[in-house]
């Protein structure tokens, strides 16, 4: 869709802030990894939340590589995708040493397989949807991590994953749409359910 | 009279000899013994039956071979049994030929009202899995722990011997539900609902399959093996729901 | 070549049960006792089979005798019903049990109404180890009350004594011998079922899994363990059939006519 070109300049910046941004916190929870990989004392349902967290990023990687081969979304977005892409392929590596050192098996890219409903990536529109569907899930999900886990290191880490995906989300969202004011936390149970028909 | 007795007794062990011998060479048409998992009844029965098959528990199985059961054929639900077998030396280089995913099962009528696994925490109910040392049982236990849902653990009512006796005592409506395999769950559907365990909790589930080393018939018992992983083996399985051979991690 | 015969079929029968004890040093087996399986298993399994023991005595006791004194045709049609869980197969009794008590059984409808839920509990293992026991007990109680002779009954009826005083009184302590012995048999039944329990009260440690289903368990998880609990079973079993043969010496001399006379009998 085309803007007039104040606008359009204004949103290029949005996005590119958006991109370094990403980078700057993918940094940061590299940095906070190395203080996770340490923690022992992990509940079981904080690790819970790292094996959904793990599962999530890689849905949410093999999104953004559906939506670039796609290519519906306006040639703008690419670089957001791709840095998308790169956030979550990152997200799931710190998740994947945390899973580990708590004595975990975490799970892999190949143990996975998505099944996207057909019309997913047939128009913009319908990749919009399911990526502001999917994104705002995890973010739940991370947020309520954030807030409720025992483990304070994993605290700051699904803190960091909550602000990256919630600057993802602005990707997805049309220029106009207005911000959530309060975006929800979601327990498990709910974030899994609404994943459940892409996750499996 | 003497003589008619002592002809008899030498017809007897001469009979003796010959079927001592003939079943010694191995035969090329003769039928493999196949000891297989439990959750493979079905499949394997359908896909080759001109053998003859010990179904149960991968664990029993396995101490069965390692007390020097006459199976030429080994094939587990879980690595675990295989490779210690082979590490042992009582298995040929064993390789994975399949995968499953874990459900979990309700009686139709549903008496304790489960909808999501969640529910097991919130709800009295009877449940009913499989012995830890039951590869379904450990993969049951993994469940659990992925999904931060192990304090269910005190509503088990029952550890069955193996992943079969769990679905018929769900089936039979005995316990309110429990977790088996997914092809298990479609073999009783009509008495079953299925509620799905997420991708995210999923185990990684590996079957192994070997020749046993003190096999008189390897050359058959490979060839066995071979048929299973090949398209025709591969498409009954995944007919059965099994899952296809998964490629290893990078 | 009687000797050699002999000889091979007592090492084929007593090998097993010696290979039991002899496996491992008794110090182990004895540490295998101590252990949470081996320990709970023993509790369930006395538990329940004492329970079932005094169902089966309670209600058997007055059902022998009753077939005992039946004259009719019906005498023979009850004795061959009451005699067959005997001839079935364990699994095709836990079968039977779930298909009369089971949830979707013929009864469980009705135990569900009344709020009876007996699955995957001990009155589960009561039931399934009473159903197989039962018959031992009432065929030798049958056996030992016909073995009574019959002019000493008849002499307390003609002195007077009712028909449930004749049985309490003159009856069972006359077959007393042959109740116990057949009370000894269904105990020893009862402590080794399996089947019918496994597939009608499932197995869980500490509630429904006894002796025979601790051994299974364990078979493949610690054999040590298994073989201690065997040879628990072994022992309680030699003691078993050691109290039968003494009771049934005992029984062979109290019911000839004159229990106090000398050894000669007279007859009449």
């Amino acid at each position: 869709m085309s803007l007039p070109d104040g606008e359009a300049t204004a949103s290029e910046s949005a996005v590119w802030i958006a991109g370094a941004f990403c980078s700057s916190t993918a940094s940061g929870v590299a940095l906070a990894g190395i203080h996770v990989r340490d923690a022992k004392a992990a509940t079981e349902n904080d690790l819970a939340y790292a094996n959904f967290g793990l599962a999530t990023s890689y849905l949410v990687a093999d999104f953004y590589s559906r939506s670039l081969e796609a290519a519906k979304l306006e040639a703008s977005t690419r670089p957001a995708l791709r840095r998308g892409r790169a956030a979550a392929t990152l997200h799931a590596r710190e998740l994947t040493a945390l899973l580990t050192g708590a004595g975990d098996t975490p799970a892999t890219a190949e143990d996975f397989t998505f099944e996207w409903p057909v019309p997913t990536f047939a128009t913009a529109a319908s990749i919009r949807r399911t990526g502001t569907a999917v994104l705002r899930a995890s973010l739940g999900a991370y947020q309520q991590a954030a807030a409720t886990l025992t483990e304070p290191t994993y605290r700051v880490l699904f803190a960091s994953l909550s602000a990256s995906v919630a600057q993802q989300v602005g990707t997805f969202t049309t220029a106009g749409a207005p911000a959530e004011p309060f975006p929800l936390a979601l327990d498990l149970e709910t974030a899994s359910a609404a994943l459940e028909a892409f996750l499996g | 009279m003497n003589t008619r007795l002592a002809t008899l007794a030498v017809a007897l062990l001469a009979g003796v000899c010959v079927a001592a011998v003939a079943s010694a060479r191995p035969q090329a048409n003769a039928p493999l013994t196949i000891y297989a998992a439990a959750s493979l009844t079905d499949v394997f029965r359908s896909f080759d039956s001109a053998q003859n098959y010990s179904f149960g528990a991968s664990n029993a199985l396995e101490t069965q071979i390692r007390n020097g059961a006459p199976a030429d054929v080994y094939a587990s639900a879980a690595p675990l049994n295989t490779q210690r077998l082979h590490r042992a030396g009582l298995v040929e280089k064993p390789v994975t030929f399949t995968a499953n995913r874990l459900a979990l099962i309700v009686p139709r009528s549903n008496p304790a009202g489960i909808r999501s696994i969640y529910d097991l925490r919130s709800k009295p109910v009877k449940l009913v899995v499989a012995g830890p040392a039951v590869p379904v049982g450990g993969y049951t236990l993994t469940v659990l722990r992925k999904m931060g849902l192990s304090s269910v653990l005190s509503k088990v009512v029952s550890r069955e011997s193996d992943v079969r006796a769990v679905t018929g005592k769900i089936a039979l409506g005995q316990g309110d539900a429990g977790f088996v395999y997914v092809t298990d769950a479609r073999a009783v559907s009509d008495q079953v609902t299925v509620v799905r365990v997420p991708a995210w909790a999923q185990p990684r589930v590996r079957y192994e399959i070997a020749v046993v080393s003190r096999s008189s018939n390897k050359a058959a018992a490979q060839a066995f093996i071979t048929s299973v992983l090949s398209a025709r083996g591969q498409t009954a399985l995944k007919n059965a729901g099994f899952l296809a051979i998964p490629k290893a991690p990078a | 070549m009687l000797v050699v015969a002999t000889g091979a079929a007592l090492l084929f029968l007593v090998l097993p049960v010696v290979a039991i004890f002899a496996r491992v040093p008794p110090d182990e087996l004895l540490a295998a006792l101590g252990t949470d399986a081996a320990k709970d298993a023993l509790l369930v399994t006395a538990e329940t089979n004492l329970i079932s023991m005094i169902l089966i005595l309670l209600f058997g006791t007055p059902a022998a005798y009753w077939i005992a004194t039946r004259t009719s045709r019906l005498r023979d049609a009850v004795v061959t019903l009451v005699e067959l869980p005997l001839v079935l197969p364990p699994a095709v009794a836990g079968i039977g049990l779930l298909a009369a008590f089971g949830r979707l059984g013929l009864l469980g409808g009705t135990m569900d109404t009344l709020g009876i839920d007996i699955a995957f509990t001990q009155v589960a293992v009561i039931l399934a180890v009473t159903f197989v026991a039962s018959p031992f007990y009432l065929r030798t109680a049958v056996a030992a009350y016909e073995g009574i002779d019959p002019t000493l009954p008849a002499a307390a009826r003609t002195l007077g004594a009712g028909p449930g005083r004749v049985f309490a009184r003159i009856a069972i302590p006359l077959a007393g011998a042959g109740l116990g012995a057949g009370a000894a048999l269904a105990f020893a039944r009862g402590i080794g079922e399996f089947g019918a329990t496994i597939m009608f009260a499932g197995s869980l440690q500490g509630t429904t899994q006894t002796l025979s289903l601790a051994i299974y368990e364990q078979f493949d998880l610690s054999f040590v363990v298994a073989l201690a609990i065997s040879a628990v079973l072994v022992a309680i079993s030699g003691t078993v059939l050691l109290s039968v043969k003494l009771l049934t010496r005992w029984r062979s001399g109290s019911t000839t006519p004159i229990p106090f006379a000398p050894t000669t009998p007279t007859s009449g």
